[in-house]
């Protein structure tokens, strides 16, 4: 049986050319464009576009004001309780803290060993020519899953694909706006190629752990993976089906937004020779806070998705603080987009946006969102970034010498396949 | 109110803050926003940083028309719109105004300066200028000095030290063939160290004036709280200590604008407003942000109960969106080192303090291996680094 495939069904050609340029090119030019105009545009059929830095912030500062409108896609997906498209509830609240709970700060060590053991592991095994995302994103992302989230994904390559694919297929479903039904059978095709793995892990972890002798699933360092750690007791106040709907947010949150993040933090650095040279010098100097800053720059000029999705509950007005003269309204059930991206670039609080400066004082970064709904996994992420670019970098990765490999392919907002050269390193200094 | 406070006319070191806010008639208000702003552009202040015993100041034309006006908030009246200057200085109070009035040419800019408020008697006599002073002076709430045991003057000279230090440092004197060059070397820094001009710094200086109106002019329960609650903190730690880019921060509650003396027919202000006066590096958004994130309970004590402060929110957005709409823009910053940053300033103060307990535990020249491990020591601060 043929598994599900994004690449497959998103072969290159105009279509997909056309998708990257709108998705990629015009939109985040337009918001800006519209955003140095006026930080708040009501638009016509009840759409909102938010582009303003504060306006931005304001949003996602006002979760009751401004809800989560992903209700119908939450039922297309038969996934309940997903943190993201959640209300500020008691519930969401009790789902967040059990989350950070069983994924916490304290295996960020873990982590990173993971990631450095897989990623120079394949740049060892490699020929000095390798595809970025599907050869060194994916598998260290899924190695994560496998170690530390505990979940085994299917050694089957195309079931393993299917896996991944299904879970970036999942996630660009919900956050590109407004149900379209036309996009829910390709979803619901995405999503059961991923449900089907979770219950298997749930089930393989209740059966090892019944006895309350589970066992470590990591490599050989004696650490209990997430699923073991729940299911010997660790959140006693978590259901199985939370625990079940976690997993897939911690995976459906995580593989599409670091492949994402991974290619285009790579394209920043091959583009601008700054970035490059500022990532080096943080890598030569063993600098860890200065390699994240740098990536996380490249990722704010290259951000992974132009905008996200709220709800006005009644009529609303923006610019709390402000007289009511300086306010904007926006009406009752109005759907907002709201552009992280554009307002990452707003002059009025960032300083020469365009510019590559990672040092820059003025303006937070908000690349893992604001207040409410604010990446329950950044630490997770930031240590698999820093890890991966510490290793890439430190093998000179850089344009292919072969022209006709430099075209990146990409799927709607996903970098697919992005091959750089790089030096094989000497295993026996990797590790 | 209306006295300068006690510490402001006894200490003889620590940076005192100075308030005043005096009435300016309509008629003279827009003249003298284009002095200061003329000012602003044509005049670099010298006279007053030779002075070299003042920080900050400022000089800002407050028009009432601009003050904000939040919902359910009493509308200001037409009346004498407000001419603000703040300061700090080093030294008794006493001596700090008689320097305004005793040298020729700052007395010519304070007749400038002053012109425009009412009633203004000049600088001369000067029993009538402090008079003057006095009355129109606010006491502050709350007053934060990034660091409040050094004078202008240890600055000036902590700054030309470590600028001194930093060349010779450069120069890699350890490297002399006999530790009899090297100490010759060395005296010849130690002569030539103070004479170092004080270097302009890069850090871009931002000035905050926000006039947040707290309740109106008829009743006083907010204002009160306010007054109590600031006071009350005062053995706690300033949270502008948590703060890294701020050099002063000002808390001053502003009942009403005095009227000048003998003028019987000003018109009060409606509301009652928190002056919040801060300098500092960089941006005031990210301050405001910094300040809301690590002591959101202040904030909200402070400016919780003020008309058209966010209620119930959660973020810095609401704070800093809060603050900049009761700004003022300043008409006439001062800073007596421009460009340098909080961080350079205590760095300097360290390196000119350890530098001197150095040179004097030495007492003749170090020899290089000495030198070298100072320096060393030093670089591993980044304290030679300005």
């Amino acid at each position: 049986m043929a598994g599900y495939s994004l690449g497959e069904q998103n072969p290159p050609g105009l279509k997909q050319d056309l998708v990257f340029l709108a998705l990629n090119t015009l939109m985040p030019k337009a918001f800006r464009l519209v955003g140095r105009v006026t930080p708040i545009l009501n638009g016509p059929k009840s759409f909102t576009l938010v582009t303003g830095y504060d306006e931005v912030q304001e949003v996602f500062s006002r979760p009751k004001d401004f809800e989560v409108p992903f209700e119908k896609h939450m039922e297309v997906l038969r996934w309940d309780n997903f943190l993201l498209a959640m209300q500020d509830t008691p519930r969401y609240h009790h789902i967040h803290s059990n989350t950070m709970r069983l994924w916490h700060s304290g295996d960020i060590e873990w982590i990173a060993s993971i990631t450095r053991h897989t990623v120079n592991e394949i740049l060892a095994a490699g020929t000095g020519t390798i595809d970025v995302i599907q050869d060194v994103a994916k598998p260290v992302l899924l190695a994560i899953v496998e170690q530390y989230y505990g979940v085994p994904v299917p050694k089957d390559s195309i079931k393993r694909q299917s896996f991944f694919d299904g879970n970036l297929a999942a996630s660009g479903f919900v956050f590109t706006g407004p149900l379209r039904e036309s996009l829910a059978n390709d979803a619901r095709a995405a999503v059961s190629a991923v449900w089907p793995v979770i219950d298997d892990a749930m089930d393989a972890a209740r059966a090892r752990n019944a006895d309350s002798s589970g066992t470590n699933s990591g490599p050989s360092d004696h650490r209990v993976s997430v699923i073991d750690r729940y299911f010997q007791g660790d959140t006693d106040q978590f259901t199985e089906d939370e625990m079940r709907s976690s997993l897939l947010a911690m995976i459906g949150g995580y593989l599409p937004t670091d492949t994402n993040a991974t290619g285009r933090v790579m394209q920043v650095l091959m583009k601008r020779p700054e970035a490059m040279r500022y990532v080096t010098e943080a890598v030569r100097n063993g600098d860890d806070d200065q390699l994240l800053r740098g990536v996380l720059e490249a990722l704010r000029l290259n951000y992974i998705i132009p905008m996200l999705w709220r709800r006005a509950a009644g009529t609303q007005l923006v610019g709390d603080g402000k007289p009511s003269d300086d306010r904007y309204e926006v009406g009752g059930n109005r759907i907002l987009a709201v552009s992280l991206q554009a307002a990452m670039f707003d002059r009025r609080r960032v300083e020469n946006p365009k510019a590559y400066d990672p040092d820059r004082r003025t303006g937070t970064p908000m690349v893992y969102g604001h207040q409410f709904h604010y990446c329950v996994g950044a630490a997770i992420s930031n240590a698999i970034l820093i890890e991966m670019f510490r290793a890439l970098v430190s093998s000179r990765a850089r344009q292919p010498a072969d022209k006709s490999l430099r075209k990146i392919r990409w799927v709607g907002m996903y970098p697919w396949n992005m091959c750089i050269d790089y030096d094989v390193p000497n295993p026996r200094e990797s590790y | 109110m209306g006295e300068p406070s006690s510490s402001s006319l006894s200490s003889p070191v620590r940076s005192v803050p100075l308030t005043v806010i005096t009435p300016m008639p309509r008629w003279k208000s827009r003249p003298g926003w284009a002095f200061l702003t003329y000012m602003r552009y044509r005049s670099k202040l010298h006279e007053v940083r030779q002075l070299r015993f003042i920080h900050f100041a400022r000089w800002q034309r407050v028009s009432r028309r601009s003050l904000t006006n939040f919902a359910n908030q009493p509308a200001e009246a037409d009346g004498d719109d407000l001419f603000v200057f703040s300061t700090n200085f080093n030294g008794p109070w006493d001596q700090y105004i008689d320097t305004f009035s005793r040298v020729d040419n700052i007395r010519k800019g304070i007749r400038w300066l002053w012109g425009f408020s009412d009633k203004f008697p000049g600088p001369t006599p000067i029993r009538n200028f402090k008079s003057y002073i006095h009355h129109h002076t606010y006491a502050e709430q709350h007053y934060f000095d990034a660091y409040p045991d050094a004078t202008v003057r240890d600055i000036a000279q902590a700054l030309s030290v470590t600028e001194g230090l930093r060349q010779f440092v450069a120069t890699r004197p350890e490297t002399r063939s006999t530790d009899e060059a090297f100490a010759r070397n060395y005296v010849e820094f130690l002569d030539t160290m103070a004479d170092t001009d004080v270097p302009t710094g890069t850090t871009s200086q931002s000035f905050l004036t926000a006039l947040s109106p707290i309740e109106s002019a008829d009743s006083s329960a907010a204002s009160q709280q306010i007054r109590q609650y600031l006071e009350g903190r005062s053995p706690e730690p300033s949270p502008f200590a948590d703060c890294p880019m701020v050099h002063m921060a000002r808390i001053v509650v502003v009942d009403d604008l005095k009227p000048a003396l003998g003028n019987r027919n000003a018109t009060s202000l409606a509301s009652r407003y928190l002056l919040f006066v801060v300098e500092l590096d960089g941006s005031i958004g990210d301050f405001l942000d910094r300040l809301s994130d690590s002591h959101p309970e202040f904030v909200q004590a402070v400016w919780g109960s003020c008309h058209g402060f966010p209620v119930d929110r959660t973020g810095p957005v609401f704070f800093r969106q809060y603050i900049e709409s009761c700004t003022a823009k300043p008409n006439l910053p001062f800073a007596a080192f421009p460009g340098v940053s909080v961080d350079q300033i205590r760095c300097a103060l360290d390196t000119r303090h350890r530098l001197l307990k150095q040179v004097s535990q030495w007492g003749t020249a170090p020899t290089r291996a000495q030198w070298k491990h100072f320096a060393e020591h030093l670089g591993e601060r980044g304290h030679h680094g300005y």
